[in-house]
């Protein structure tokens, strides 16, 4: 009894998956189309091409961490710079006095 | 495949011909807009062809191999159309093209609608898993070695997506 329910259980579940399977292509046997596309690419070399704004928009985690690591890089060269500029200014305000 | 990683076009032409057809269903189901299952299983056979020098068989079967690209494909197209779709820059993806046609392609078309809305309403795994059960016409131990998860995890996926999608679907798939 319990047998025949297992059975008919798998039986509706296979016509199920056949019934989607049927439903996401009828013409989905037809590989000629496809082949012709695959081999062709496979003979022309890929075309290497500029990514397009929104191919750059929906990748932001690469642009976005070549953007953090150019401004760290830009804060630190800032900070290493900024004594020697002081030094500077305040040679400048010895050789021209505190009242300019 | 080792005809594949020699150079053999034909050995290529032989994998499109026994894995295409369900490797076309199984990216229909998994992305809305036929020319991106199109576009994508493409890219797949690209992929292979590219990569079947390093194809070693003690660690897949070529048809879990080959889905396995297709998946990983899929899902990172997935993720840019709905970043895309966060930013305004695409619209949310149109099931399927509304283009006047015979009776028979309309009745295919609302099918092929009917059941992208019932697969869309799964959760990820399971829409996956029974893809790969329905289409791919994957064994258990095939679909867990492509989803790397355990056996048992593939049936409960399964039971709870057939179980959906009657759900979803009602009388109207069968």
């Amino acid at each position: 009894m319990n047998h025949t329910g297992n059975d008919t259980q798998s039986q509706q579940d296979a016509d199920l998956e056949a019934a989607l399977a049927r439903a996401l292509g009828t013409d989905a046997d037809d590989t000629a189309p496809l082949s012709r596309a695959v081999l062709s690419r496979m003979v022309a070399p890929e075309k290497r091409h500029r990514p397009a704004l929104t191919e750059v928009l929906t990748a932001p985690v690469p642009v976005a961490g070549l953007m953090l690591g150019a401004l760290l890089i830009a804060g630190a060269l800032g900070y290493a710079l900024v004594p020697g500029e002081v030094q500077d200014l305040m040679a400048l305000q010895g050789f021209i006095g505190e009242g300019f | 495949m080792a005809a594949l990683a020699s150079g053999d076009r034909h050995a290529m032409a032989r994998l499109i011909q026994r894995h295409g057809p369900g490797l076309r269903r199984f990216l229909a189901g998994m992305l809305p807009a036929a020319h991106e299952a199109e576009d994508i299983a493409q890219e797949t056979f690209l992929r292979a062809w590219a990569a079947a020098s390093r194809y070693d068989p003690q660690k897949a079967s070529p048809a879990t191999w080959l889905y396995r690209i297709a998946l990983r494909l899929a899902i990172d197209r997935m993720r840019r159309a709905r970043f895309r779709q966060f930013l305004g820059l695409e619209a949310a993806p149109e099931p399927v093209d509304d283009l006047p046609g015979a009776e028979a392609e309309l009745d295919a078309r609302q099918r092929l609608a009917l059941a992208q809305k019932g697969l869309a309403a799964l959760p990820d795994r399971q829409r996956q898993a029974l893809l790969l059960r329905a289409v791919a016409e994957m064994t258990t131990a095939e679909i867990a070695a492509t989803l790397k998860i355990s056996p048992g995890a593939v049936e409960q996926l399964l039971v709870r997506a057939r179980a959906g999608l009657r759900t979803m679907m009602g009388e109207n798939f069968a």
